[in-house]
């Protein structure tokens, strides 16, 4: 007997539901232009906020708190990966350096502007970009500790997105 | 490459243009098609039904999200580079357990059961394997990469996965060795060697 001639196993519990539901949030994301818009939001948000444009009308922090938490839970989980693939990974490729100093820039735009208090959408459309970047740190440093070199054949990180344009973009809401 | 793999059906251009469509019909179509030997793939290098499953989820999602960079050729191949890669970062993560755990411990069924039991199939003695050990293994034997391959997987020499497969190769005939004399257990002794 071969391992090869092991049989395959059938997962023991049924994981489609949570793919599809996955993928059409990250679709949603996508066709809304991805997270390019969501840095301009920030900066947008703190700029509104700073000239009194954007008012915050009955606002309970108590209320506020609950739909963030599983975004909160997350960013958590994920910066306590980073911590430990930061050492492990090498970051040596430019087009790597690039995208994690990208992404590291994204989320200290959106800590700035959630430093603010702000609307529990925004909060909340924050809190999931900053979730989001860094999936994609985690993403890379991952990548990195595993390929030196990138590679478009075998590497589904770092040539999927190119850097992202932060200070060139319009910042509209 | 596997007996599996190579029976393995692809995905036809129409269904990846429906993937990139974002069709859940494709999605499931293909989920369905794929989630057992991206499950057991999971489930061979980490040995953790949890595990195994936030792995092959993963892989999915991310697969459905990056299926514009699939440039044609084998589907299952551009997918099992994502799973193992996710194998690999999860196997990186987690404190795993040493090398040459003591039987029925920090393992998941079925190779606890089999290790409650007297017989010791490959199954449960491959499980026994530590997780580097048993990663190597798995992608060297049943998957196909190459030593290279590994090395760069790994971040090691060429010398580490040859080391590392010979010494699983050695310890798993004793093992399937001692117990095919303990339990006149026939069929066991013919452990993987590939050409």
């Amino acid at each position: 007997m071969r391992l090869a001639d092991l049989p395959e196993l059938a997962p023991p519990e049924d994981r489609l539901a949570a793919v599809l539901a996955q993928t059409r949030d990250k679709t949603a994301n996508a066709e809304a232009g991805g997270r390019r818009w969501l840095t301009p939001l920030a900066l947008a948000a703190s700029v509104m906020l700073a000239v009194g444009l954007l008012t915050l009308q009955g606002m309970d922090q108590r209320a506020q708190a609950d739909p963030l938490a599983p975004w909160m839970s997350y960013s958590e989980q994920l910066e306590a990966q980073l911590e430990i693939l930061r050492p492990a990974s090498r970051v040596l490729h430019g087009h790597r350096a690039v995208a994690i100093t990208t992404l590291q820039q994204e989320v200290a735009q959106i800590d700035e502007a959630l430093a603010n208090p702000l609307p529990p959408a925004v909060q909340e459309q924050l809190w999931i970009a900053r979730t989001a970047a860094l999936n994609d740190l985690v993403a890379v440093h991952a990548a990195a500790a595993t390929y030196p070199t990138p590679d478009a054949a075998r590497d589904p990180v770092v040539t999927l997105q190119p850097p992202l344009a932060v200070s060139t973009a319009r910042i509209e809401l | 490459m596997s007996s599996q793999q190579t029976q393995r059906s692809t995905v036809d251009e129409a269904t990846v243009e429906a993937l990139k469509q974002r069709s859940e019909a494709a999605f499931t179509r293909v989920f369905r098609e794929f989630e057992k030997p991206v499950y057991s793939l999971a489930y061979r290098i980490l040995n953790s039904e949890a595990e195994a499953l936030d792995v092959m989820q993963d892989t999915f999602v991310l697969a459905f999200r990056r299926i514009s960079q699939f440039r044609g050729g084998h589907f299952w191949s551009w997918l099992r580079t994502i799973a193992v890669n996710q194998a690999l970062t999860q196997l990186r993560r987690q404190r795993r357990r040493p090398a040459l755990a003591p039987l029925g411990e920090a393992m998941d069924p079925p190779e606890r059961q089999a290790a409650a039991g007297v017989a010791l199939d490959l199954s449960a003695a491959f499980a026994r394997l530590g997780d580097q050990t048993r990663a190597v293994l798995w992608l060297y034997d049943v998957e196909g990469y190459s030593h290279q391959e590994i090395a760069r997987l790994f971040d090691r020499s060429e010398s580490f996965s040859k080391t590392q497969v010979s010494r699983a190769h050695k310890q798993l005939r004793e093992w399937l060795a001692a117990d095919d004399e303990e339990n006149a257990c026939p069929n066991l002794n013919n452990l993987p060697a590939r050409a």
